[in-house]
């Protein structure tokens, strides 16, 4: 069988059947707003730029989720006695919020089903019981880093994934947003070790180690990205 | 998505691109490889190539520069200054690293010069004689380097200079998170919800054109 990209040989050629999607190696064509609703087949191209958007929504609505329950936290619990802890919380949650009205609405544009429930897969592995048994600000932080940093590289690798540069370009300018709430947790929980979360937005001296603390790789890695389909809607 | 309505979504700034988009785009693509792209989009892709690679090189010239007048104590900077400018100036090696193994498989020219039009940029970071403007001058070029790969990503065809594009930009992105702590700024995220383009450079500035 003939892959789907051997038999359309340029983007342009590809755009041109506008409002079609090609299903896999079946060759086969559906109208969109058929696919977007319909159980995926199990084809070698079984994912669709819809998969994208309903997984990436799908993240964004758990981390909206678990800001908003974090926030329900006591102050002693959640760090927000800090403003700097909690502007941060609550900019990352207004983020999130756009992040997902934005997808929802590409989505509803498109057709397709719009995505209003969360990654429960990427619940069960990150969240848990994790947020129900934390003990100390370090252990809720760890929750937000760990949805932040999936998200982050499920942006990039969705960002190369899709065929569609319009799309690709609004995954591409989320990604950093995402990424720098991975460096911002990450930087506020160095200080928060280091007992020296009043040196933001101060004339304090930052530490060394703080500033750092968020920079942990030359390029956004793609091994905590959740998969294409994870977040579809069947 | 019309021609028309894909240039102008691309023209566009990032503040418009979910409205924009949702006016212009009448289909969504799927399969879940990228097709070849065709000679006229590899021609614009390595152009894309070269621009990032030359403003990971405008990054480190500055880097370097600043790195330089700490060691020499002609900028007198905090330990988290010095580390911080030492760990960013290793990563834009790791990109022009990426760039260069990239544009070499292409087969295309890796080009190892500054972005010209940012020259004056350049100078400022020299010029800086202080840790606070020194750190201000770095700030904005990193600025206009991650609005670059912002708003250029979508613009590639070619699946690995994507990849790379999307990979490299939001690490752009952390550098600026890093500075506003260390340049004491009470808020450590932007306050808007996606990546600013205004400011991206064109492929222009290394054609000479």
């Amino acid at each position: 069988v003939r892959p789907l990209n051997a038999r359309i040989s340029n983007r342009r050629e590809f755009l041109a059947a506008s409002g079609l999607v090609a299903a896999g190696a079946f060759g086969l064509t559906v109208p969109l707003r058929a696919r977007a609703t319909a159980t995926p087949s199990p084809t070698p191209f079984a994912w669709t730029d819809t998969d994208l958007l309903q997984t990436l929504a799908s993240i964004e609505n758990l981390a909206i989720a678990t800001y908003q329950q974090i926030l329900s936290l006591p102050s002693m619990l959640n760090g927000t006695g800090d403003a700097s802890v909690a502007a941060t919380f609550n900019t990352a949650l207004s983020h999130h919020q756009a992040h997902a009205q934005q997808l929802n609405a590409t989505l509803n544009m498109l057709g397709a089903a719009q995505q209003n429930g969360v990654d429960t897969a990427l619940q069960s592995d990150v969240v848990g019981t994790n947020l129900a048994q934390a003990q100390t600000v370090s252990d809720v932080m760890g929750v937000v880093v760990g949805i932040e940093d999936a998200s982050a590289q499920t942006y990039v690798r969705f960002s190369a994934g899709t065929r569609v540069p319009d799309i690709a370009k609004i995954f591409a300018a989320v990604a950093p947003v995402e990424a720098q709430h991975v460096t911002a947790l990450l930087m506020l929980e160095a200080l928060i070790s280091d007992g020296e979360l009043s040196v933001v937005g101060s004339n304090q001296i930052v530490p060394a180690d703080a500033v750092v603390a968020g920079l942990t790789t030359a390029e956004i890695a793609s091994r905590h990205s959740r998969r294409e389909m994870e977040g579809a809607v069947s | 998505v019309t021609t028309v309505g894909r240039r102008r979504l691309l023209e566009g700034g990032i503040a418009g691109l979910g409205v924009v988009l949702l006016s212009s785009c009448t289909t969504v693509a799927n399969p879940g490889s990228t097709p070849s792209p065709t000679p006229q989009e590899s021609a614009a892709d390595m152009q894309l190539a070269q621009l990032l690679s030359v403003l990971e090189q405008t990054l480190v010239a500055g880097y370097a520069s600043v790195n330089s007048a700490i060691l020499s104590q002609s900028i007198v900077a905090s330990d988290a200054t010095r580390q911080l400018v030492q760990l960013c100036q290793s990563h834009h090696n790791d990109h022009i690293a990426q760039w260069t193994a990239a544009l070499t498989l292409a087969p295309a020219e890796p080009l190892r010069i500054p972005d010209p039009q940012l020259a004056a940029q350049v100078n400022t970071v020299r010029k800086a004689r202080s840790e606070q403007n020194a750190v201000a001058a770095l700030m904005a070029l990193e600025t206009v380097v991650m609005q670059t790969y912002t708003q250029r990503c979508g613009e590639i065809v070619d699946p690995e200079f994507r990849r790379l594009a999307a990979s490299i930009g939001p690490v752009e992105a952390q550098h600026l998170t890093a500075f506003a702590l260390l340049s004491h700024h009470a808020g450590l995220l932007p306050p808007s919800p996606t990546a600013p383009g205004d400011q991206a450079r064109p492929t222009s500035d290394i054609r000479g054109d």
